[in-house]
């Protein structure tokens, strides 16, 4: 039956009109260029918002985009790796879990110690504002208004957690402990995280 | 004097410039390699050569916004399966409503398609009546020859629902289309 379907699939493809044209990738260059400069207006734009530095922000990083995420975090949304769907729920495989700015020592070594021993999480590790920041430059070196326009303290601290188990489950027992600003699950193809950097 | 305080900095800049260049050079020569490939999988998961297009220009536009940090990636093939995927779904999610999947329901017709001329037709007509995520792993599966394991990776689900959701795919599609397909 497999060989039947690759021969009836060939026989299905019979009418293929010429070749891609050349130009493919040219043509996917200029919209690709575009998706990294909204993606760039995007996360200046969440910056801005949420740190109240809307003239700093949207003035330097480009015109204000049609609808501004409303939270740093959904702002990073944008950074992602592309081959990661977010927001990601049965088919999560990561986590981040963003902090309160006020958190207390107490609060995050807490946490950290949930996470520790949480029967869903395979590795995870915590990632401070000057690493979240550090993180940004890098992904944003071709856009280094952007990164100046964005200070550490901007930026939210994380957990990033790889999921062993479902998400769900997780949520249930971590989501409602103090210090936690929002949760985010990511769908990431194997080998792949939300910051993979080349 | 001055020439000698702007040497680094220009070499800094050329320097760029050529690793710019390259990374550029090197989208440019994935596309070309992978580029009819992966219109034919498109076309499989939507029947529209234009709209195969469309899919096949805005995966690699998504792929080329992130391209410094991803060229790296172990399997760029199968990371731009991923990316397809993604688009393709996005796609459906915008556009169900305004239209419902297209084929009629051929279960319990009588016509059922009896020479293999016409078996491709109803085979992509069956096809597109299975939820988007079967579609993909039959496609993936059986078109792209993609390991179990490999799918499970691109579509982001275990292997056991690959298997599970397979084998419930492939019935169906049986189901539809008649012990001819079952045979040959």
């Amino acid at each position: 039956m497999d060989e039947n379907l690759r021969l009836l699939f060939d026989r299905a493809l019979a009418d293929e009109p010429g070749p891609p044209p050349d130009d493919l990738a040219d043509r996917a260059k200029a919209a690709g260029a575009g998706l990294r400069r909204r993606r760039h207006r995007l996360v200046g734009a969440a910056v801005a918002t949420v740190t109240a530095v809307a003239a700093l922000g949207v003035a330097t990083v480009g015109a204000p985009p049609d609808a501004p995420p409303e939270t740093v975090p959904a702002g990073f949304a944008m950074l992602l790796n592309p081959a990661c769907t977010s927001p990601a729920r049965d088919t999560a495989t990561d986590v981040s879990v963003f902090l309160t700015p006020d958190i207390t020592d107490q609060q995050r070594a807490a946490l950290d110690r949930a996470l520790e021993t949480d029967p869903a999480v395979q590795t995870h590790r915590y990632e401070s504002r000057e690493a979240a920041h550090a993180h940004l430059a890098r992904m944003f070196a071709d856009a280094p208004q952007l990164v100046d326009a964005v200070k550490a303290s901007d930026l939210p601290a994380s957990f990033r957690v790889k999921l062993s188990g479902p998400y769900a489950d997780f949520v249930d027992r971590v989501g409602a402990m103090p210090g936690i600003d929002q949760i985010i699950g990511h769908a990431c193809p194997k080998g792949t995280d939300i910051w993979t950097t080349g | 004097m001055g020439d000698a305080r702007q040497g680094p900095l220009t070499r800094w800049g050329a320097g760029r410039r050529r690793e710019r260049a390259a990374r550029e050079a090197e989208f440019t020569a994935f596309v070309e390699a992978t580029a009819p490939k992966l219109r034919r999988t498109a076309y499989l998961m939507c029947r529209d050569w234009h709209l195969a297009q469309d899919l096949t220009q805005t995966t690699f536009a998504r792929m080329y916004a992130s391209w410094a940090r991803i060229r790296r990636v172990d399997s760029l093939e199968a990371y731009s399966r991923r990316v397809l995927m993604n688009v393709v779904f996005d796609e459906r999610k915008r556009r169900s409503g305004s239209e419902l999947v297209v084929a009629e329901p051929p279960a319990g017709s009588s016509h059922r398609p009896d020479d293999t001329a016409e078996l491709h037709v109803a085979l992509l007509r069956a096809l597109a009546t299975l939820p988007v995520r079967d579609q993909a792993i039959v496609v993936l599966r059986h078109w792209e020859d993609q390991s179990v394991e490999a799918v499970a990776g691109i579509l982001g689900v275990s292997m056991s629902v690959v298997k599970t959701q397979n084998a419930r795919a492939l019935g169906r599609l049986r189901a539809l289309l008649g012990e001819d397909f079952a045979r040959t």
